[in-house]
């Protein structure tokens, strides 16, 4: 097996690119992300690793524009993330000159995984170490999406997902508790799949909502607090309701 | 016969251009808005050779469009015009745009301001700027009316004075006119000047 995982462009005996499923373990070693889609409004949240006491936080923004009407989030290598993030800007003004339209969020994720893609059949590179979580609205019909990529190149649309670390109790947490929401019952949702795995507050959770009129818009650390509150209160009414009518009895 | 002229107030800077498309002997339209809306607080007001000045002025727009995706911040007037000088000057020896620009820009800190970008990449910080034939009326007629601080009115009137002696001393003057202009608020129409009423498209 050794043999075969040296250089991305050599399948293994079995079928296996082992580059790519490496890349994909750097990917769940990343912060947790997790992306939910409501009727009339997308939601990603990021986690945030305690920051160090010395840094400009305002410096480590994890939720980034690809244009006013797309965003994304990343798990996995930061610095990787930033390469594909400036190829994507760039190819969303370029659509933007040479067919008079923005892009539509299929369109972009399809040209990020093809990137991805590449970088796993060619000669003497890597792949990238990130999988991306894809939000944002149809420029003419106004359709909320979000879409993910991985290092493999693949990219499919989901109405809410996760990745990174614990990714998968993040997503049996959303299969579980997943149904269509709107405005801040979908923010809430994010949020409760994100405490899931992450320390309850506003600084170890990053959230940013997008609207289709309001564009991208991150929210402050006490906005996040004060629904990491309410929450709270209500996981607290639900747990005393369930205790209490068993004690009457 | 293109006439693109513009002028700086204390907080509001204003542009004006013909709106004639003309090829030869023959007027495809004139209602073509030469004036582009570069971000919320930028205005190009552009002529030259037809598909050269969409071209070009686009091209600038979507750079800097992405400078401000990729830095969080819009760029400066300054510094939009600076790249815009830089494209010219770069394109010159080689593959020349013949496109003129009056860029007009409204930043927070500094204010308004007006730079004069001319087809072989001058670029001047003006207070008042002209480009074409009818730059030799609007020049004469904005030296002999301006003075700083003038209000958003008392401009409208001087382009006013403007786009007259350009109809009556002009030999084939444009009939229709656009003027815009970008202040704090931004950047968005202001008037049209028309004596031929354009095709109803």
């Amino acid at each position: 097996m050794a043999r075969y995982d040296r250089a991305i462009t050599v399948f293994s005996p079995d079928g296996h690119l082992f580059q790519v499923e490496y890349a994909l373990e750097a990917v769940r070693k990343g912060n947790a992300a997790v992306g939910v889609r409501g009727t009339d409004t997308v939601v990603l949240g990021v986690e945030k690793k305690s920051a160090a006491k010395l840094q400009d936080s305002r410096s480590v923004r994890k939720i980034v524009n690809l244009d006013n009407h797309i965003a994304l989030a990343c798990a996995g290598l930061k610095a990787d993330a930033r390469v594909l993030i400036n190829r994507a800007r760039i190819e969303c003004q370029s659509h933007r000159l040479t067919v008079e339209d923005p892009v539509t969020v299929e369109y972009i994720t399809r040209y990020i995984a093809g990137l991805q893609q590449k970088y796993t059949q060619s000669g003497g590179v890597r792949p990238f170490g990130l999988s991306t979580l894809i939000i944002g609205f149809d420029p003419y019909t106004g359709v909320p999406s979000l879409y993910q990529t991985d290092p493999s190149g693949t990219f499919s649309a989901w109405k809410a997902n996760a990745t990174g670390r614990n990714s998968n109790s993040i997503r049996e947490f959303l299969e579980k508790n997943y149904k269509e929401t709107h405005g801040q019952e979908t923010i809430k949702l994010a949020i409760r799949a994100l405490l899931e795995v992450v320390e309850s507050g506003g600084k170890n959770i990053e959230v940013a909502v997008m609207t289709k009129d309001q564009g991208l818009r991150q929210l402050e650390e006490a906005e996040i607090d004060a629904i990491v509150a309410e929450i709270e209160a209500e996981k607290a009414a639900a747990e005393a309701a369930k205790k209490g009518p068993a004690r009457d009895a | 016969m293109e006439c693109v002229f513009g002028l700086v107030g204390n907080d509001y800077a204003i542009v004006v251009a013909d709106t004639s498309a003309v090829h030869s002997i023959l007027v495809h339209k004139s209602n073509e808005d030469k004036i582009m809306v570069l971000d919320s607080h930028k205005l190009v007001a552009a002529s030259g050779e037809p598909g050269d000045r969409v071209q070009f002025t686009e091209y600038i727009q979507k750079n800097v469009a992405l400078y401000q995706f990729r830095n969080g911040i819009p760029l400066t007037t300054a510094a939009a015009a600076n790249f815009t000088r830089g494209e010219l000057a770069t394109a010159l020896r080689k593959n020349p745009y013949q496109v003129n620009v009056l860029m007009a820009g409204y930043d927070k800190e500094i204010g308004p301001s007006l730079y004069y970008i001319d087809y072989i990449a001058t670029l001047h910080k003006v207070d008042r700027g002209a480009f074409g034939y009818g730059s030799y009326f609007c020049l004469a007629m904005m030296d002999r009316h301006y003075h700083s601080g003038m209000t958003v009115e008392e401009a409208i009137d001087l382009v006013d004075k403007c786009i007259l002696e350009i109809r009556s001393r002009l030999v084939v003057a444009p009939p229709n006119f656009v003027i815009k202009i970008v202040d704090k608020d931004g950047a968005r129409e202001y008037a049209w000047r028309e004596s031929v009423k354009p095709d109803a498209a």
